[in-house]
């Protein structure tokens, strides 16, 4: 089975986010880039079903800056968790500020590639617009299932069934192969890359790919920060006379009872 | 590009026969960027809800609003709902597509997008017109913790998703009267993917990113049994149960429960954190919300930070008085 999973480094969310000076871009020079989250779950989902099915190969698909060092660190980090193979799409010079630049750029490259199956991260937990894996679905004409909580692939890998939260409750749903899932948190607990791995991940080679450049679609004006919150007060006073002061205040003051 | 008196299409939600109140809140978010625009709806119905969801679409802003109605509607599907919306899309090109971003509402926007072509801004949270007349999404990145202004690039048509309870409905109605169209559909039929079973949850009245009042716990609950005096909270004032990563991550609580940069982004009036912290990941997640109270036993919590109340105590003893308190004013 050849299983594609969608990569890329996100800020550590840990990180506090600071604007330069003229509000264009963030300052990335202090900050720690860790594996976008959700793409965790998705290459765990990945190794899970190449270990369930013989002959299985876990390719990795980031588009990334390949002079950054935080790019092939992703890679690496996911070839030590048991991917096979890695591609980097060069985004030097592009603007991937736009989802439909990012998913025309994978789409250059997957579409070259045989695949039966392609797992996304829900969202990228940086620019937060989680549309790739649906534009790229469009692109390459195939089913799109978001923010899956549970997948089994059928033993004839023909297609797979699936759970995400719905609006209800949780939808069971079934659809043929190739589809892409992109991963909610829920859907397994990420392993920890084995010594073994990280060593075998070193001397695993990098492929390096390239792009066209689409024009972007939607652009950034500027980027702001959000104002921060006026300082509240701390209610004095022994319990439970403190509780009561409390919700005498959230009628009279704050007006939300 | 710019909206000046173009036509706009609006996705008009409803659940129960209802008109929801995210509608109100995309009419409002709109009127306010585009009021020269000419604002249009499309209703998806089963036909048997057309009459009661008709009768309460009069009372909106909104010039002439399309309808479909289908049996297939019953169950979502978002491949079968974005074919549906563009349908009447064909009919009168709007510059404009409008969706709330609720989980099956911006599945149908994307996928709408995606299937068409047309340009996507996803989840904003305001609409705004530029003072050269651009339309401009205001988009959260980094779980909110910085706000891209984004605008479409050199398209004659887009997509967009706005966030439910983010902008304050302003109650404007037309008095002009909506004029209705039946529009004809024929449904996606059998595609790639098939809906097999909705398991619903009993529990879940409604999504925490669109309640109003939230009541989360975090790893000072110290365990999945102590969530019920939350649940207790929250019954007496009508509101749901969140959890900070933490209490998820120690299974005291489902994911869907989670507030915060690897969770949901929540904007409700009330939102009630017991023993929560306040770690950056979690307060980007709740940190829009009208009025936070926090209760802690760390007087040094992050948390009071940004709380517009605090009470530093046991939250053992200090929710179930709140709940008698909110309760006695509730009823009083």
């Amino acid at each position: 089975m050849n299983i594609l999973v969608l990569v890329k480094q996100t800020p550590d969310t840990e990180s506090k986010i600071k604007l330069n000076s003229d509000n264009t871009a963030i300052e990335t020079g202090d900050l720690k880039y860790i594996i976008n989250p959700y793409d965790e779950y998705a290459i765990e989902e990945a190794i899970k079903l190449s270990e369930k099915f013989a002959e299985s190969k876990v390719t990795l698909v980031c588009l990334g800056n390949a002079a950054m060092k935080e790019t092939t660190d992703t890679l690496r980090k996911g070839l030590a968790m048991g991917a096979t193979d890695a591609v980097l799409i060069d985004a030097a010079g592009m603007n991937t500020a736009c989802p439909f630049l990012t998913a025309n750029a994978l789409y250059q490259n997957v579409s070259q590639i045989k695949y039966d199956i392609i797992l996304a991260g829900m969202k990228a937990v940086d620019d937060d617009y989680a549309s790739v894996p649906t534009l790229l679905a469009g692109m390459l004409n195939i089913p799109v299932i978001n923010a899956v909580v549970k997948l089994t692939v059928s033993p004839d890998q023909k297609n797979a069934e699936c759970e995400r939260e719905g609006e209800t409750g949780r939808e069971v749903s079934l659809t043929n192969l190739p589809a892409i899932f992109s991963a909610q948190k829920g859907l397994n607990e990420p392993r920890y890359p084995s010594l073994k791995g990280i060593m075998a991940a070193k001397k695993k080679e990098i492929i390096n790919k390239k792009a066209e450049a689409v024009s972007p679609k939607i652009k950034i004006v500027k980027l702001s920060t959000p104002p921060p919150r006026p300082s509240g007060k701390i209610i004095k006073g022994d319990f439970p006379n403190n509780v009561k002061e409390l919700a005498s205040l959230l009628r009279s003051e704050a007006k939300v009872i | 590009m710019k909206l000046d008196s173009k036509t706009i299409l609006l996705f008009v939600e409803h659940a129960a026969s209802k008109v929801k109140k995210n509608t109100l809140e995309l009419i409002s978010a709109i009127k306010k960027a585009a009021p020269a625009a000419e604002l249009n709806g499309v209703l998806l119905c089963v036909p048997a809800e057309r009459a009661q969801l008709c009768k309460d679409i009069e009372k909106l802003n909104l010039k002439k609003v399309f309808v479909i109605e289908n049996d297939s509607f019953a169950t979502f599907s978002k491949e079968n709902f974005a074919l549906a919306v563009k349908a009447v899309i064909e009919k009168i090109n709007p510059a404009l597509s409008i969706f709330s971003h609720t989980t099956n509402s911006s599945e149908t926007a994307k996928v709408l997008a995606s299937r068409t072509g047309m340009a996507f801004i996803s989840e904003a949270i305001s609409f705004a017109a530029y003072e050269d007349g651009e339309f401009v999404a205001v988009h959260p990145m980094y779980a909110g913790k910085i706000r891209a202004h984004v605008k479409f690039e050199n398209q004659s048509c887009g997509v967009v998703t706005l966030r439910p309870n983010v902008v304050e409905v302003c109650e404007a109605a037309s008095g002009a009267g909506v004029d209705f169209e039946t529009v004809a559909f024929s449904p996606a039929g059998e595609g790639a993917v098939k809906i097999l079973n909705i398991i619903a949850d009993a529990s879940k009245k409604i999504d925490l990113s669109e309640a109003d009042i939230i009541v989360a716990g975090g790893r000072g609950m110290g365990s999945k049994e102590n969530f019920k005096v939350l649940e207790g909270l929250a019954a007496a004032i009508n509101g749901v149960v969140g959890a900070s990563r933490a209490a998820v991550d120690a299974g005291w609580r489902e994911h869907h429960d989670q507030v915060g940069q690897t969770g949901k982004i929540v904007n409700p009036k009330i939102y009630i954190a017991c023993g929560i912290s306040g770690a950056i990941q979690h307060t980007v997640g709740m940190q829009t919300a009208k009025c936070i109270i926090a209760i802690n036993k760390d007087p040094e919590a992050n948390i009071f930070k940004i709380a517009d109340y605090g009470i530093v105590g046991d939250l053992f003893q200090v929710v179930p008085e709140l709940a008698s308190e909110l309760k006695k004013l509730i009823n009083g």
